[in-house]
């Protein structure tokens, strides 16, 4: 599941950013939850977070809902 | 183009199926009716079906609307379901103002979230992605200073938190009225709040004012 989940977020931010050769995502797995970690360009971390985190708060409700069907809790950090 | 022959006990019960089938409108097709049918005796015996031919039209829409971008959109919402892990069908509607995407899975529950809130966020997603996308030249047949709006929807859920919307704000402008005391509803998207004002305009002996900043704005109904 969550290669699929990497890939998605990769997916979304290639998209949005002006960098996409530098977005990566690293998984940690933590007790609870796996951690996804977000590398992207440090030009476009403000595309990546969007007003208010709009972005990135939408990124992270689609891995909610996905993780909430394999009962994962799923947390996104976006790394420098 | 596509078209469906449809049997129904009358005409335009055909056709009722037909548009259901084609998730179309009457405005959208063209109807042939190919057999007007016979009511059977006490609506029994001897009858024989209506049948219709409802062939769907290239609208106007479909050719200036960005044809090319309805399909990027749906391209987009299968590769984030795939990668969600979510079984889903997707389909394009084409309406004047929008395209929509519409999901039909069983995972629909899932996709909502608490008060649709994961539906919005795919829609978001969705429509930054397009946008960049028309941007970065990947759509052809649309002009970058256009705003095109893509929503997306599922099992026909923005049609019913629509009627309900309506509903509550219905219920509590009445309130309003009979006791002469202002009602405030709960925080809403700015959606939400359009499809409430828009509900109570014409409802006489009471207006809608919004108060209240960014995700705590919402209506106050107050008697007029």
């Amino acid at each position: 599941m969550s290669d699929n989940l990497k890939e998605l977020v990769v997916y979304i931010v290639q998209t949005l950013v002006d960098e996409p050769g530098q977005v990566s995502v690293t998984e940690v797995q933590g007790e609870q939850a796996v951690i996804l970690e977000l590398h992207v360009a440090k030009n476009d971390i403000g595309k990546v977070i969007g007003k208010q985190g709009r972005i990135v708060k939408a990124i992270r409700l689609l891995l909610g809902a996905a993780g909430a069907k394999a009962k994962k809790r799923i947390v996104l950090e976006i790394i420098e | 183009m596509k078209e469906i022959e449809v049997e129904g006990k009358t005409v335009e019960e055909a056709i009722q199926k037909a548009l259901t089938e084609l998730k179309a409108k009457q405005d959208d097709v063209e109807v042939k009716i190919i057999d007007e049918g016979k009511a059977g005796l006490f609506g029994l015996m001897g009858g024989a079906p209506a049948r219709v031919k409802v062939i769907m039209k290239e609208t106007e829409e479909i050719k200036a609307g960005g044809g090319e971008l309805a399909i990027k959109a749906r391209e987009i919402v299968n590769n984030i379901l795939t990668k969600m892990e979510i079984d889903g069908d997707t389909c394009i509607e084409h309406k004047p103002e929008h395209i929509v995407i519409s999901i039909e899975s069983l995972d629909s529950a899932l996709l909502i979230g608490k008060k649709g809130q994961t539906l919005e966020a795919l829609q978001y997603i969705v429509n930054l992605m397009a946008n960049r996308m028309i941007k970065a030249g990947l759509v052809k047949d649309v002009a970058i200073e256009d705003k095109y709006k893509i929503v997306v929807d599922t099992e026909g859920y923005r049609g019913r938190r629509e009627e309900a919307l309506i509903k509550l704000a219905l219920s509590r402008a009445e309130k309003v009225r009979l006791s002469g005391a202002k009602d405030v509803l709960e925080p809403m998207s700015a959606h939400d709040r359009r499809i409430v004002h828009l509900a109570l305009k014409e409802t006489t002996g009471v207006r809608t004012e919004s108060e209240g900043e960014g995700a705590f704005r919402r209506i106050v109904i107050i008697p007029d």
